[in-house]
């Protein structure tokens, strides 16, 4: 009986040793991988760093989230040349072709871009205006060569430009432009509205730790790689090797609009890409601005809307918005940070400019 | 000799175990968040311009790529978590002899063919928006 015992409890032993030791193993083995890629897309680099244990989930996953980026480019590229493969698959080009004849029934990610625009184009009573296209397309933005256009030319193409005669259907998820000639331009929604959907993407695939960056335009889920907030800095308008500012950033985006960006000089004058909906011109009122919300579809339109207005009504409007914060750098060569951002953000102020606290 | 366990040895047994259970359970949890780091990467650059950054993981592949540099040419190794400069068109040789590096913030530094090959160091910012 006793021998038996013995036996029986030295058996048991064992086997919980052989537990113990091969779980420590495989307890070491369980590393952090990283797996990152990057893609040509939206005319910039969009990179997708994501980590986590298991190496082929995290492939799978970002794998993924550039083909659904990829959907989206293709769904809103406004210059592919008419009768080609890729103006047809453009939901953008068939909504402006048939502008003053047709509804045209849209995907519904370029319908919720449509909807989230026309919210900030209500909120900002025409200060963000997706039908902007004729006045982009007489600068010559998006193609080969910009020009700055004659007063007369810039008065028929704002003419044309009228949120308001965008009409959507949400029951037949159509879209349609009432007068010919009219044309919507998703350059400042669908960046920031694909980052968005190739996070979630990453998220609903198990992703826990991962940052989508599209050319500057960032979207942060939970922490980086060394278990801290990701540390997102904000470039110097008109330095590019330098910071302004340092973001603490977790599951939530970041955008930037500046006037550095995309621009031409005609006879000793810059003129860049972000263009008044109501005057035809580029605005100066700020050097760049830096928006971070939850969501990055919302975080580019910001970015672009705040951009436009004057630096004290830009920061205004983003403290009265719920969950979206502001880092402006004005024409005036000042910092204003909204309040809900200062333990957010580490001004790095330098001899350009003054933070202005107040 | 072997005796009959007495029910003081069981409970030490048991103890023992269950000590060992507990720590192991913690220690995987523990794991599992902080303690093993994300690889790290190497960025080669000539000329101040990035030609290529490379993944340092045991998972990668051994490779070894040749680079350009303003004198001549210069072969790049990477083997797991290191990379070395193996050959290098430059009359002193010091990058070569420089030998592996794996940790945050070391470099080689090819001064005739400007060429400097650094691990990503984790304190710098991990994005940057504009």
């Amino acid at each position: 009986m006793l021998r038996k015992k013995q036996v029986f409890f030295f058996s048991l032993l064992v086997i919980l040793l052989v537990l113990l030791t091969s779980g420590i193993y495989f307890g070491l083995g369980q590393r952090n991988y990283e797996y990152s890629s990057e893609e040509f897309l939206m005319d910039t680099l969009v990179s997708i760093k994501a980590s986590g244990a298991n190496p082929a989930l995290l492939k799978e996953a970002v794998t993924g989230a550039f083909a659904e980026m990829r959907r989206l480019e293709q769904l809103t590229d406004r210059f592919p040349a008419p009768g080609t493969n890729a103006f047809q698959i453009s939901d953008v080009c068939r909504i402006n072709e048939a502008a003053g004849s047709a509804p045209v029934k849209v995907d519904q990610d370029v319908f919720a871009m449509l909807l989230l625009s026309r919210r900030y184009y209500e909120l900002t009573q025409g200060t963000f205006d997706i039908t902007i296209g004729p006045v982009m397309d007489v600068w010559g933005f998006g193609k080969p060569e910009q020009t700055v256009p004659s007063s007369y030319d810039l008065q028929k193409a704002l003419s044309l430009v009228n949120g308001g005669r965008l009409l959507l259907d949400e029951q037949e998820q159509t879209a349609f432009l009432q007068s010919p000639g009219m044309s919507v331009d998703l350059g400042a929604v669908a960046k920031g509205y694909a980052v968005e959907k190739a996070a979630r993407f990453l998220e609903e695939h198990g992703v826990e730790r991962a940052l989508v960056n599209a050319g500057g335009n960032i979207r942060t889920i939970g922490k980086n790689k060394e278990g801290s907030a990701w540390k997102i800095g904000i470039q110097d308008p008109r330095n590019g090797a330098e910071l302004v500012g340092v973001l603490s950033l977790e599951d939530e985006s970041a955008v930037t609009s500046g006037d550095y960006n995309r621009f031409f000089t005609s006879q000793g004058v810059r003129y860049h890409h972000l263009i008044s909906p109501q005057t035809g011109y580029p605005v100066n009122k700020n050097m760049s601005v830096t928006v971070v919300t939850h969501d990055g579809g919302q975080a580019d339109i910001l970015s672009t809307t705040l951009f436009l207005l004057d630096p004290e009504e830009a920061l205004q409007l983003a403290e009265e918005l719920e969950e979206t914060e502001a880092f402006l750098v004005t024409a005036d060569q000042r910092i204003l940070v909204t309040s809900g951002l200062r333990g957010k953000v580490e001004v790095k102020q330098g001899d350009d400019y003054r933070y202005d606290k107040s | 000799m072997i005796t009959a366990m007495t029910k003081a040895d069981k409970i030490f047994i048991l103890g023992v175990l269950l000590v060992g259970i507990t720590a192991y359970l913690i220690k995987g949890s523990l794991l599992w968040g902080a303690v093993q780091p994300a690889h790290m990467q190497a960025v080669v650059k000539v000329g101040g311009e990035v030609i290529r950054t490379v993944q340092l993981s045991p998972e990668e592949t051994p490779l070894r790529f040749s680079v350009q540099g303003k004198q001549g040419l210069a072969v790049v190794e990477v083997s797991g978590e290191k990379i070395r400069m193996l050959e290098a068109d430059c009359p002193d040789q010091i990058c070569v002899k420089r030998g592996w590096i794996s940790s945050a913030g070391e470099s080689i530094i090819c001064v005739p063919n400007e060429i400097v090959i650094y691990i990503d160091a984790p304190t710098a910012v991990d994005a940057v928006t504009y």
